[in-house]
């Protein structure tokens, strides 16, 4: 979208648009929001953790009463590769069941707290590019500045019930609509 | 030909100079063709030793040019090509070629000129000058102020080749340069031929509109400094913000443009395709043109464009949704320029053959045009100045 330093972030396509658009004033806070989430639900989303997160609904759905939950729950974590998100839900989910939490409980609220720690890994991430480009001279200071407030407060309004339930749903689509260009002839930014 | 002895010993060693710079020979290489030594050479080229007829032969056989252009009166001996040395981009293989076109065009059409004693009128307003102060701020007071002398008031210019051409009486030329070039345009001032633009004709007509706008700004300002306009300039002295500040102040002066902006976005919240597309062809700019004047004027966000082209950017079958058969705009330069040579040096090249002014050879050469092309376009203007005759004679 703009010249310049933020064409140079070693960041995945979705996520180097979220951050032009967020230092682009004439892109409404709602259709950053909306990138971000889309972003960040397509990064967690890949094929495999798409069939953990079927796996974990199956489960939940069933009718037989388990009387090892952590067996359990373990054989469906090692039946899917090791991605950070999989491998943070899977001891968030481990730790609620130590504490002796019925499974649906601890799956939903494992899956809130996945979603807090990568939400935060992701913001990390960005604001760490930003920091190597500043060190490198492509960015200047009050373009980093202003990005990273501009990022932070992006991050504080996503809408992480949404994100949960895409997530959950293994829905990679969920925000697909909010994304999409607006080509029509009579649409366009505000003025 | 004009005698040696009419010329003076300064002229005849200016114009050997000229020759041998063009022909990008050396003093001891030039001075070992006619077995002297380099000192000689330089006092041959600064006057100081007359040279002989031998001595001359000699030369321009080297330089590649006959001894008649170097002894033509008519013959512009004026060399454009240094004025551009110094100049970073001068080292660039596109630039070189621009630069060595618009010399060649400007020897070719003044030399031409004298030959039918034609005699251009120019209007040049003076020179400005951008040492204190703003650039932007008085690139739009200088812009405003050359529409108001040229008494075009605010709306928007309809064909500025013909405002450069005829009203300031700016040589303009548009030509096709290497399909790879960068060169977008290239402004020079020689007080003896006057101001001199190219457009390079392969870029789309409102480009061409932006670039010959930002070429009049290097005219107004800073007039004395050869320019040359590239693709995706980085570095921006102030002699270039000035010209791009010009460049859209004179063709989308702030108040009117503003207004129209205002009346045509009346009642709403958003600023649509439909609403750019309308603004640009009013005021026959681009549509990347347009919003970004919007945004330097404050009157929308900071990053519209970027928001349009992140959706997908505004097509030109949207265009011409909206403007129907108005938004395929004639462009008879881009045609002109498709020709070996332009219509107008054509019509000069034949009025000097047809008068006996110049020979064919000589005129191939001047215009750098193998001899078969120039004859056909001699038949060409001949037969078709026979078929208009014919058209005008009365039936019995």
């Amino acid at each position: 979208m703009t010249d310049g330093p933020f064409r140079n972030l070693k960041l995945s396509r979705r996520w180097k648009r979220f951050s032009e658009a967020v230092q682009n004033d004439s892109v409404d806070k709602a259709e950053v929001c909306a990138l971000a989430s889309d972003a960040f639900v397509r990064e967690i989303l890949t094929d495999d953790a798409q069939a953990l997160m079927a796996d974990l609904q199956a489960y939940e759905q069933r009718e037989q009463l388990d009387f090892d939950p952590t067996s359990s729950f373990e054989a469906i974590f090692d039946d899917h590769s090791k991605t950070p998100f999989a491998d943070t839900l899977q001891k968030e989910l481990a730790f609620r069941l130590a504490e002796k939490m019925p499974p649906n409980v601890a799956v939903e609220q494992a899956l809130e707290a996945s979603v807090n720690d990568q939400i935060i890994e992701a913001r990390n991430h960005i604001e760490e590019e930003c920091i190597r480009v500043l060190e490198s001279g492509e960015m200047r200071k009050d373009q980093f500045d202003r990005t990273i407030t501009q990022v932070d407060a992006a991050f504080e309004t996503l809408n992480k019930d949404a994100i949960c339930d895409a997530i959950r749903a293994g829905d990679k689509n969920a925000f697909k609509n909010a994304v999409s260009k607006k080509k029509g002839l009579d649409e366009g930014p505000n003025l | 030909m004009t005698d040696l002895n009419e010329i003076s010993a300064q002229e005849i060693g200016r114009r050997l100079r000229i020759a041998r710079e063009n022909a990008g020979i050396r003093q001891d290489e030039a001075a070992q063709v006619i077995g002297m030594s380099r000192p000689t050479l330089v006092s041959i080229e600064q006057g100081a030793r007359r040279v002989r007829i031998q001595e001359l032969q000699s030369l321009a056989h080297h330089y590649g040019v006959s001894v008649n252009a170097i002894l033509r009166r008519e013959a512009v001996h004026t060399d454009l090509v240094p004025r551009y040395r110094k100049l970073k981009e001068a080292e660039d293989v596109h630039t070189t070629e621009a630069v060595q076109l618009l010399n060649n065009l400007v020897k070719a059409e003044v030399e031409l000129e004298n030959v039918l004693g034609i005699e251009r009128r120019k209007n040049y307003p003076p020179e400005r000058g951008i040492n204190t102060g703003d650039v932007i701020e008085l690139a739009e007071q200088h812009a405003q102020e050359l529409r108001n002398w040229l008494g075009i008031g605010s709306g928007p210019i309809t064909d500025i080749f013909s405002l450069i051409e005829f009203d300031l009486g700016i040589r303009l030329y548009q030509r096709r340069l290497s399909s790879g070039s960068k060169v977008a345009g290239l402004f020079t001032y020689e007080p003896s031929i006057g101001a001199c633009i190219l457009l390079n004709a392969n870029h789309p007509l409102e480009r061409r509109i932006q670039s010959a706008a930002h070429e009049v700004g290097h005219f107004s300002g800073t007039r004395q400094i050869p320019e040359v306009l590239e693709d995706n300039e980085q570095f921006l002295s102030r002699e270039e913000r000035y010209a791009n500040a010009f460049g859209r102040a004179f063709l989308t002066p702030r108040k009117s443009f503003e207004e129209s902006f205002r009346q045509l976005t009346a009642g709403s919240d958003t600023l649509t395709r439909r609403h750019v597309i309308l603004l640009a062809h009013q005021n026959h700019i681009s549509r990347e043109a347009c919003v970004r004047r919007l945004e330097e004027l404050g009157l929308i966000k900071k990053g519209i464009w970027a928001w349009f082209e992140a959706n997908g950017g505004i097509t030109n079958a949207q265009a011409k949704e909206v403007l129907g058969s108005a938004a395929e705009i004639h462009d008879p330069a881009k045609d002109d320029a498709s020709r070996l040579i332009s219509h107008r040096m054509s019509l000069m090249m034949h009025a000097a053959w047809k008068r006996d002014l110049m020979s064919e050879g000589q005129l191939a050469d001047l215009l750098n045009i193998p001899r078969i092309e120039l004859r056909a376009i001699i038949d060409q203007i001949e037969l078709e100045e026979s078929d208009t005759d014919d058209l005008l004679k009365l039936p019995h």
